[in-house]
């Protein structure tokens, strides 16, 4: 992974517009923030969703705010992807986020394909397999492979 | 800045209405929207101001003036310069702001009530915040003893706080005729006649006032800039200026220098002329480095109001003072209230003075024309500036012009001359982009893109602005290049003002970054906000248009709405609507929220607290406009997060200080500091909480929990879902707890927590407890143990502190989930329980359907069935059919439980300090119980209660008191009880199932709730029947030992049951009825069993009756039972019958009674009055049972069935003796006969000997297998009227047997031979079985002949056992019973054909014939003795006997009745030796003449005979027997006669 992008936060919210999971990565910013931010994007989102007739998974930039963007990725079940980067220098390429957005999507189908996973109740996804996806999905997203899980440079 | 920060808002004036003296704020404000009508004023509206012509000092310039003032300055070219001339000076000023230059303009009045300073530092930047004109509003009526002068003297005290304030004027409203309209300044309005006309009078004038007042203000600020000119010299620009203007200098040679009151042009005259060398410096504003950077703009003008200290002039009407005489005089001038101004301005303060003496020294220097000249005359005036020199002054000398034109536009924009302001903007744009002086470029483009769009909506004609079609503007991607002036702008006003500021803000940001002085980010954000606001007005009035325009202009952004609370709140309502609208705008909502995402993105954080309130405010409502109610939502919290600190300041400073709580908090504004208005600034923060609440999914409903005194009740909407339908008030249902859980509980927990901060720190107790419970309510899954265990314990306090401050009344209501989860009957003691038997109308007949249809389950007549039991329901015919146990049944005075559910979703133990029935209807006395319900636990309760009348009673639920809270009502669905215990109705998986929401998102949050409010069903409650007092017994003892029986079989005892009735009240009637172990479990039939065993099986299970009941001897009696009276107390017996019933081992007696009361009783005698009567009428039951042993004592064996001849008397008597030998022979020794056999046998004889035989003899063997011996008597009923012959005289027989232990008898019994009808015997074996299934026989099928036989055989045998009864008695114990012969007693169709009688009959006659030589004896039927060797005749005649029965009966038509027998005859005789050999061959030994086998002639039925002759000689002695018999030729039936003819042939 070589796209230079500084993920702070993936999060999933499900149909109706219940939070599904939620995974900062960040670790200047609460937990809670991103709550907040993931909650908010729901009206740009359904924005999106209305204004276009055949909207793309993809959402793109939904805002900024402060130092951070939030993207956004809708799937056909209307489960929505959030990801909140931090405003780097470089611009983000929409094709790196795509990517990113659909190692998710994967992530999250594999977790629908389990059997034991109730997609219609309104409960978040406590699955260890998922997170761990997620985990990696977000931390190698800003080419912090290494793994040291050093500490994220905030803008 | 303002609450509503608005694109056109650099347009408005402000000006602040102030409360003056005593005034109830009710009033202040009645006025204040008086005034506030006159928020709009057409320039050409505005009183002129030469009308009014005091002193003559107003002028216009001659035509000449002004176009050589035109030709003079490029940059002011198109000003239309009036000048006003002060009188002291005699020069002519431009009457810059005349109002009628353009007449189309308008003036906006912003009226404030309210102002802060905070943003001083930006009036000079932005010309339209500062507060221009001051207006006191006072009451007449709160004056009627003072004098109006002093609240006028106190008006003019308050104006010091108002230094910026040019117009002052000071109303009194409502004066009393009595009071004098002296004082000098103040008006007076009267309250009489067109008060709006007047109104409108006064504000052109005092319009009027202001725009003359600019030109004043225009000079003095042009004055403190020459002034400050002084201290800089050698710009470059000053030079540049100078030559600009030089020529203009020469015209106003002529003018005197020194004063400070010139008008702009004599600004630029006298910076040229005398200040040439000076530093030109207008610094930008620049809030934070007010220490550093001199800002010259805020101070320069405080410096210069401290110049004149004398306090600001009254301008009234008559305005003779005003006209300043002295420099010192002009400015309305006071010293700044506000302490922001740091040490800087105290600074500038102390050297005022001298810059006042500088100046004046200035304006004395003669304006030389030539720049040299400039230098020369001001530097002396430096010595006395002492300022510091700063960083970049030469850049901001430079920069000054620009902003001149800048503020000068500023002003033109103000006054409402537009196309002024426009060229110049214009101007100032050239200007300041060529210093690049960003930020008052930046705002020199606001104030054009305000003064085109003014401009498009007074349709001015000055370009081609005019509307164009609408399209959907480009997001302002790219900074634009300077566009071209605005006329000449291709791009729709839509498109172009979002790009414009694109621009704008660009610049704004340039500035930040590039500059020391760094743009305040107030601006920025502002810009940002304008440019929302303004693309939200557009999208909410659905596009672009006059409408539009007017929206913009106003400020508005809805029509109705112009308060940010209001926005978010009444959104919901018309959003829908309005949707559609907003579509077509054109607008993208998120090009909307992209830009009030910008204002947040630049440093908000900056700001001071109430600026950055007000930008989140602004933000939150501008996104509630547009529909993005999260981002609202999150925005509001951000501002309420930041009022909050605010308000507690307030609060803790408001203990020693009342009144300073006079800061303005947007829409928070606390005005009087009085505990109303802190109530209602609080109101304000609250109505943000529930706003934030609602939006993330947490549904406040504020009434349900709170008792009063919350001030604001819940939404109108939201209270109903609590209403359940019922009148009362509000209850606790706690409907859809589960149903709404929607939103995002990490977030709504944090939300909660934060609403229960700031209430707690406002404090409003009653906010608190709320958002308290509510966490706990809607969260408590996800909130953990330690924290819920706080938030419980803090409630209580929570209700203390809060009863203390008054807020909260009384106890708390209960907050959290519904603890009842079910509620059920116990069922009453088995004894106890009544039992319903429906009350029909009289009709008693049974229904067809229970004998005609052969289906038992018949669906279609189902129904029907059902219908007629209805009617057959009358409590004296059926009773047993229709009983039925009601489900939730209570009794009148008897103690009903109830078993509770509860349960508690909390993490800690709820203590219920009380806990009754709720109900209503029937009364019902409960009985309290407490209990403590464990910490996520489930527990049940038993509740008693004693309902004390009939009726109906609900139960709605639970009265509960939890400790610490109030009582409770719970109401308990008893719909979700029914899903408790697994049963799905439609209806309820509809209702109360999974809702679907159509809309998702916040939208359905607001709209399906709507919906599913209609169809939400009442709440059903659970509905119980209290029935009237019943009676109750009890067994009070029994005939039986230990409740048990010993019987023999068939044996039948009496048994004595005793009752009490120990009740309350009488029992009138009792039934009983029986069960046994044989009934209860019956012997499963087995469909393959010859009809005969299966009616055999019936009888013995279903038509032998174990019990019965003594004294109802008919089945029906049995069944309906008996009217008694059974006092209170009073005993009553009872005899049932037991029968020794083989194969019982035991039963239940059950006794019904009850109390069946009046109307019953005449429930026959008049149909009508049963309507009256109760539906049903109860039973109680008592069970007896009984356990049964059954010996089998004797047994029947070996049945048989003999024939008996008929014969002499003699030999008869022989016979019988022989017989009775042989029986006794048995057991000779105990043979006891009370009837000996030999006189049965005797009652055989009757009638002539010659007749035939009636009888045959039945014989049976009886063995005792028990112990004891038994007499048995056998009784044989041999009346059979319509077979007799009609002379019997002896109709039954019995004889009376002993058998002893272990020994068996022979018993024999005479029985008259049978005759059945054929009809009779043709009958199908019946069935006992009542509604028994038809199934299509599955037995063996026999041939017609066959069948017919076993149908005779079964009748025969039956008639048999009918005629054939035996009883035992057991002397020792004297019991006595039924010998039960039926299972023995088994007819063969040889033994059948023995007991019936034959249709054919032979008789046999023996004469001589003619011959009397010899005769023939007749020895007996049938038996002759006769010679030998004589010719003798036998006749042999055959009767047909078929139909004789008919013939009796006088039935005709039946083909039965006709049957004549066509016979053949055989007769075969034998002789017949002593030792019983027979001989066939009897030639030799007789002769006969003619055939032994003939063809009878027909013979006619009902007793047609014919004979035949035989006739015969007997050669030798001996006995013969004549064997006959006859051949139906048809039928090929033969009929033998039994008792054939004997001839004894003797010498």
């Amino acid at each position: 992974m070589n796209m230079n992008i500084d993920v702070n936060c993936i999060a999933v919210i499900g149909k109706q517009n219940n939070p599904l999971y939620i995974k900062n990565f960040s670790t200047t910013h609460p937990d809670l923030k991103y709550h907040y931010i993931a909650h908010t994007s729901i009206d740009v989102i359904e924005e999106r969703v209305t204004q276009i007739k055949t909207p793309d998974v993809y959402l793109g930039l939904l805002y900024a705010m402060e130092d951070l963007a939030v993207y956004g990725y809708m799937t056909n079940t209307r489960v929505k992807f959030i990801i909140v980067v931090s405003v780097p220098d470089a611009v983000i390429k929409d094709a790196d986020m795509k990517n990113l957005f659909r190692r998710v999507h994967t992530a999250y189908i594999m977790q629908v394909c389990n059997p034991f996973y109730n997609s219609d109740s309104h409960k978040p996804i406590e699955s260890r397999q998922f997170s761990r996806v997620i985990d990696i999905i977000g931390k190698t997203a800003g080419g912090k492979v290494t793994g040291v899980g050093g500490p994220d440079s905030s803008a | 800045m303002e609450p509503s920060i608005n694109i056109t808002s650099i347009s408005y004036i402000r000006v602040l209405l102030i409360p003056v003296g005593p005034l109830k704020k009710t009033t202040f404000f009645k006025h204040v929207k008086l005034v506030k009508e006159f928020s709009e004023l057409k320039l050409g509206d505005v009183t002129p101001d030469m009308k009014k012509g005091a002193g003559g000092r107003h002028r216009f310039l001659s035509p000449v003036r002004r176009a050589s003032f035109e030709s003079i300055i490029a940059l002011l070219r198109r000003f239309s310069w009036n000048f006003d001339c002060l009188n002291a000076f005699r020069i002519h000023i431009l009457a810059m702001f005349s109002s009628q230059v353009f007449q189309e303009g308008q003036l906006h009045f912003q009226f404030l009530t309210s102002y802060s300073r905070d943003h001083a530092f930006l009036e000079d930047f932005q010309m339209q915040r500062r507060v221009f004109g001051v207006i006191g509003i006072m009451d007449c009526q709160e004056w009627k003893d003072g004098d109006l002068s002093q609240g006028y003297t106190k008006f003019l005290g308050m104006l010091e706080k108002y230094p910026t304030a040019i117009a002052t004027r000071c109303f009194a409203f409502d004066p009393n005729e009595n009071q004098p309209d002296t004082t000098k300044g103040l008006i007076m309005i009267p309250n009489v006649g067109n008060m709006s006309f007047y109104m409108s009078t006064m504000i052109c004038d005092f319009a009027s006032e202001l725009l003359s007042e600019f030109s004043t203000l225009v000079s003095i600020r042009i004055n403190v800039i020459v002034m400050l000119l002084a201290y800089y010299k050698n710009s470059p620009l000053a030079h540049r200026l100078g030559t600009i203007y030089s020529h203009r200098a020469e015209l106003m040679n002529c003018r005197s220098f020194a004063t400070f009151h010139t008008s702009v042009v004599d600004l630029f005259f006298t910076t040229k002329a005398s200040a040439i060398e000076q530093r030109v410096y207008i610094e930008s504003p620049n809030p934070f480095n007010l220490a550093q950077s001199p800002s010259i703009p805020p101070q320069g003008f405080n410096s210069a109001s401290s110049i004149s200290i004398k306090p600001p002039t009254p301008l009234s009407i008559n305005p003779p003072d005003i006209s300043p005489k002295s420099p010192t005089s002009v400015g309305i001038i006071g010293p700044a209230p506000t302490a922001s101004f740091s040490s800087t301005f105290m600074k500038r303060a102390v050297t005022a003075p001298n810059r006042g003496a500088t100046l004046t020294v200035t304006s004395e220097g003669s304006p030389t024309p030539g720049p040299g000249a400039i230098t020369r005359s001001f530097s002396s005036s430096n010595l006395s500036g002492p300022l510091s020199p700063l960083p970049g002054d030469a850049r901001l000398r430079k920069r000054t012009p620009g902003r001149i034109v800048k503020l000068i536009a500023d002003l033109y924009l103000l006054s409402g001359r537009l196309p002024d302001a426009v060229n110049s903007y214009n101007q100032a744009i050239d200007i300041t982009r060529n210093n690049s002086d960003y930020i008052w470029l930046a705002s020199a483009m606001e104030g054009l893109v305000c003064s085109t769009l003014l401009l498009e909506y007074l349709h001015a004609d000055i370009g081609i602005i005019s509307r164009r079609p609408n399209t959907p503007p480009d997001p302002p991607g790219s900074p634009i290049k300077e566009q071209a002036p605005p006329p000449n702008s291709p791009k729709p006003t839509l498109v172009d003002i979002p790009e414009k500021y694109f621009t704008i803000l660009s610049y704004y940001a340039k500035n930040t970054s590039s500059q020391s002085t760094p743009t305040p980010p107030i601006i920025y954000i502002e810009g940002c906000l304008k440019v929302a606001r303004f693309l939200a007005t557009v999208y909410r009035c659905g596009g672009w248009g006059d409408k539009t325009l007017g929206m913009l202009t106003q400020g508005k952004v809805l029509e109705s709405n112009n308060n940010d609370m209001a926005d978010g709140i009444n959104v919901t309502a018309s959003k829908w609507e309005q949707s559609l609208k907003s579509k077509n705008s054109g607008v993208l909502k998120y090009d909307i929220a992209g830009w009030v995402m910008r204002a947040w993105t630049a440093q908000v954080e900056n700001l001071s607290t109430t600026d950055q309130i007000h930008v989140t405010t602004a933000m939150a409502s501008l996104l509630s406009v547009v529909g993005y109610r999260r981002k609202h939502a999150f925005l509001l919290r951000q501002s309420v997060l930041m009022i909050l600190p605010l308000l507690i300041q307030t609060r803790t400073a408001m203990g020693t200080n009342p009144v300073s709580g006079h800061g303005a908090m947007g829409q928070n504004s606390v005005n009087g500091g009085t505990n109303a208005n802190i109530l209602k600034a609080d109101m304000g923060v609250l109505g943000c909480l529930r706003e934030i609440c609602e939006v993330y999914g947490i549904r406040v409903n504020m009434v349900v929990y709170v008792v009063l005194k919350f001030p604001y009740a819940g939404q109108g909407d939201e209270e109903e879902d609590f209403k359940e339908g019922d009148d009362r008030d509000f209850k606790t249902s706690f409907p859809g707890g589960a149903l709404h859980q929607s939103g995002w509980p990490k977030l709504q927990i944090d939300i909660l927590r934060e609403c229960i901060t700031i209430s707690e720190a406002l404090p409003d107790y009653a906010a608190q407890l709320h958002y308290t419970t509510l966490l706990l309510k809607k969260l408590y899954r996800y909130i953990p143990k330690d924290e819920q265990f706080k938030l419980a314990s803090s409630i209580p306090r929570i209700v203390a502190a809060g009863k203390k401050a008054g807020q909260v009344e009384s106890d708390v209501r209960y907050w959290g989930v519904n603890v009842v989860k079910a509620i059920e009957i116990v069922k009453q003691i088995h004894r106890k329980v009544p039992y319903a038997h429906p009350l029909g109308p009289q009709d008693n007949v049974l229904s067809a359907a229970q004998d005609g249809d052969p289906f038992i389950y018949n669906p279609f007549s189902k129904k029907a069935a059902n219908d007629d039991k209805v009617r057959c329901r009358n409590f004296t015919k059926i009773f047993r059919n229709d009983t039925y146990i009601p489900e939730g049944l209570l009794v009148t005075n008897e103690l009903a439980e109830f078993k509770v559910s509860l349960m508690n979703p909390f993490a800690f133990d709820l203590e219920l300090q009380s806990i009754t029935l709720s109900t209503i209807g029937a009364p019902f006395v409960t009985t309290p119980a407490t209990t403590v319900i464990p910490a996520n636990g489930f527990i049940n309760v038993r509740l008693t209660g004693t309902p004390t009348h009939p009726g109906i009673m609900t139960i709605r639920g639970c009265n509960i008191k939890i400790s610490g809270c109030r009582e409770e009502e719970f109401l308990l669905d008893s719909n979700k009880m029914d899903r408790l215990r697994g049963k799905k109705t439609e209806e309820f998986k509809s209702v109360s199932g999974v809702v679907k929401l159509k809309k998702s998102g916040l939208g359905a949050i607001e709209d399906p709730r709507k919906e599913a409010r209609h169809k939400a069903q009442k709440i059903q409650f659970l509905e119980v029947e209290v029935i009237p007092e019943q009676p109750l017994l009890k067994v009070k003892s029994t005939s039986l030992l230990h409740g048990a029986i010993m019987l023999y079989d068939g044996e039948l005892v009496h048994m004595g049951i005793r009752l009490e009735n120990i009740g309350t009240i009488s029992v009138d009637f009792i039934t009983l009825s029986f069960s046994d172990s044989t009934t209860t479990t019956q012997l499963a039939t087995n469909p393959e069993l010859p009809p005969e065993d299966v009616y055999e099986i019936e009888l013995f299970t279903k038509a032998t009756h174990v019990f019965s009941w003594e004294g109802q001897h008919r089945e029906d009696t049995q069944i309906i039972g008996k009217m008694v009276d059974l006092p209170v107390g009073g005993e009553w017996e009872v005899i049932v019958n037991v029968y020794g019933k083989r194969g019982c081992t035991g039963g239940t007696i059950q006794v019904d009674y009850g109390y069946l009361d009046r109307p019953i009783v005449n429930s026959e005698a008049s149909p009508g009055s049963i309507v009256s009567t109760p539906k049903n009428f109860y039973t109680r039951q008592l069970f007896l049972p009984v356990l049964i042993t059954v010996h089998q004592n004797l047994e029947p064996l070996n049945w048989d069935i003999l024939y008996l001849r008929s014969a002499e008397n003699q030999s008869l008597d022989l016979r019988a003796g022989d017989l009775v030998q042989q029986g006794g022979g048995i057991d000779e020794s105990t043979t006891k006969c009370q009837h000996p056999v030999e006189t049965l046998l005797a009652m055989t004889r009757n009638g002539e000997v010659k007749e035939k035989n009636e009888y045959c003899l039945a014989t049976l063997d009886v063995r005792n297998v028990w112990t004891v011996s038994f007499d048995v008597e056998f009784m044989v009923d041999n009346n059979y009227p319509e077979h007799s012959k009609g002379d019997d005289t002896v109709t039954s027989v019995s004889s009376v047997t002993t058998i002893q232990p272990g020994s068996t008898k022979r018993i024999v019994l005479p029985i008259k031979r049978l005759f059945l009808s054929p009809d009779y015997t043709k009958q199908p074996i019946p069935s006992l079985q009542l509604n028994k299934q038809f199934v299509v026989a599955k037995g063996p099928r026999y041939p017609p002949d066959q069948e017919r036989q076993r149908l005779q055989m079964f009748w025969y045998r039956e008639e048999l056992l009918r005629r054939v009864t035996a009883r035992w008695r057991c002397h020792p114990t004297n019991r006595h019973g039924v010998l039960y012969l039926r299972p023995s007693l088994r007819l063969t169709s040889l033994q059948l054909n023995i007991l019936k009688i034959d249709d054919i009959e032979f008789e046999v006659e023996l004469s001589s014939g003619n011959a009397t030589d010899y005769h023939i004896d007749r020895m007996g039927h049938k038996k002759f003795r006769c010679p030998v060797n004589y010719f003798v005749e036998m006749t042999v005649g055959v009767v047909n006997r078929r139909g004789e029965y008919y013939q009796k009966r006088k039935v005709t038509n039946d083909p039965c009745c006709n049957q004549s027998a066509k016979l053949c005859l055989r007769v075969q005789p034998v002789q017949s030796y002593n030792d019983g050999a027979k001989e066939y061959d009897l030639s030799g030994k007789m002769v006969w003449q003619g055939l032994l086998q003939v063809v009878l002639p027909e013979i006619p039925p009902h007793g047609g005979r014919v004979t035949h002759r035989l006739p015969l000689c007997f050669v030798s002695r001996g006995h013969f027997e004549f064997l006959y018999h006859v051949e139906d030729v048809a039928t090929r039936q033969v009929f033998y006669d039994h008792e054939w003819a004997i001839v004894e042939a003797v010498e």
